[in-house]
């Protein structure tokens, strides 16, 4: 298929990896999260900070357990990253804002072809 | 109160004030009283609370006004007989500039980031006697601040001017810019006339008459009624 941006091969792209290509002329941050392969504009959606710059970890969620008991928080498996300008915190898997999915950036899908890792523009 | 004071037939209807220190104190009374004739709701006086009331052992109260179908209204005070947090100021008029507008802002700041609308999602909540203007600065305030630190405030599901859109607020005393276009462009910001509710503060000496209300120009006849009365009506269920 045409236009899909070779990232580099798949065995130099161990979990914990992350680089950034050029997708139709955006930056895009490529991630391998666990083994997950994500794709992100490396552009928040609030002052255009580098996104990718961050350090992605599991989104914190909040469970209210009963009246009186400290609400239970916990780092969930779904994997986010944070502009290291202000914070603005997204899912590497839809590229919505973690606090209001109004707000979203573009995110690419991932996929590996003989071996090689590719964003799909 | 409730023998010599409060009578429907009158139009006169009362709140169960809440003695929130003593939460299960508070649970006491509404259980005993919130069921009486003409008793529409449970008031919180919002200087003073400490832990701030959105903390988690201010729960049990919310949790029984919601069971009980009653609004929880908090009410601003601070003036400069009461503790305030700015010592010195000189004028009554630098005290109660922002001592009432501060109290509840502390209040609604808590609520919100604690997640109280979303543990409760059927309280209605209400806050009073700090004017309107502020309701736009503590949604904006709120939000910028929430979109760079939603973790934490981990319960909520949408930014905080969502569930701010959903508090109703007394109107008095109200701010009346030169402009009626601002007052305009407040309500707009806010949610529009059906958050609000004509308060007069009778006989205090920053009263509001009805002419508040029916002076606006941009405001509709229908708009006006509800500020007026229907809102409180559909709110305190009377």
């Amino acid at each position: 298929m045409t236009g899909r941006v070779p990232v580099g091969p798949v065995d130099e792209f161990p979990p914990g990896e992350r680089t950034l290509v050029t997708v139709e002329g955006r930056e895009v941050g490529v991630f391998n999260v666990d083994g997950e392969l994500y794709a992100i504009a490396n552009r928040c959606a609030h002052e255009g900070g580098p996104v990718c710059d961050g350090q992605p970890r599991g989104a914190l969620v909040g469970e209210y357990v009963g009246p009186g008991e400290r609400v239970r928080e916990s780092f969930s498996t779904a994997p986010a990253i944070a502009c290291p300008w202000h914070g603005w915190e997204y899912d590497l898997r839809t590229g919505r804002h973690l606090g209001d999915p109004s707000i979203a950036i573009p995110t690419y899908d991932v996929v590996v072809v003989d071996g090689v890792v590719h964003v799909e523009p | 109160m409730l023998d010599r004071v409060v009578d429907p037939a009158e139009g006169i209807y009362t709140m169960v004030p809440a003695p929130y220190r003593d939460p299960e104190a508070s649970v006491e009374l509404i259980d005993r009283v919130g069921d009486e004739q003409g008793v529409v709701g449970v008031v919180f006086v919002t200087p003073g609370a400490e832990p701030p009331l959105g903390n988690r052992r201010y729960d049990v109260i919310y949790e029984t006004a919601e069971a009980a179908g009653l609004p929880v209204v908090f009410h601003g005070g601070g003036a400069s007989i009461d503790y305030f947090h700015l010592r010195g100021y000189e004028k009554f008029i630098e005290t109660h500039t922002l001592g009432f507008m501060l109290n509840n802002a502390a209040q609604l700041t808590s609520l919100v980031v604690q997640g109280v609308p979303e543990k409760f999602p059927d309280l209605e909540v209400v806050f009073q006697e700090s004017g309107v203007f502020w309701i736009a600065t503590m949604m904006h305030r709120l939000d910028a601040e929430y979109l760079k630190r939603q973790s934490e405030a981990p319960l909520l599901r949408h930014r905080p001017s969502h569930y701010l859109r959903g508090f109703h607020y007394g109107t008095q005393p109200m701010e009346q810019p030169e402009d009626p276009a601002h007052l305009a462009a407040l309500f707009d910001m806010i949610g529009g006339a059906d958050r609000l509710l004509y308060a007069s503060d009778y006989p205090h000496w920053d009263y509001d008459p009805p002419s508040v209300i029916t002076k606006q120009p941009f405001l509709s006849d229908a708009e006006q009624a509800e500020i007026l009365g229907g809102n409180a009506e559909a709110v305190f269920g009377i």
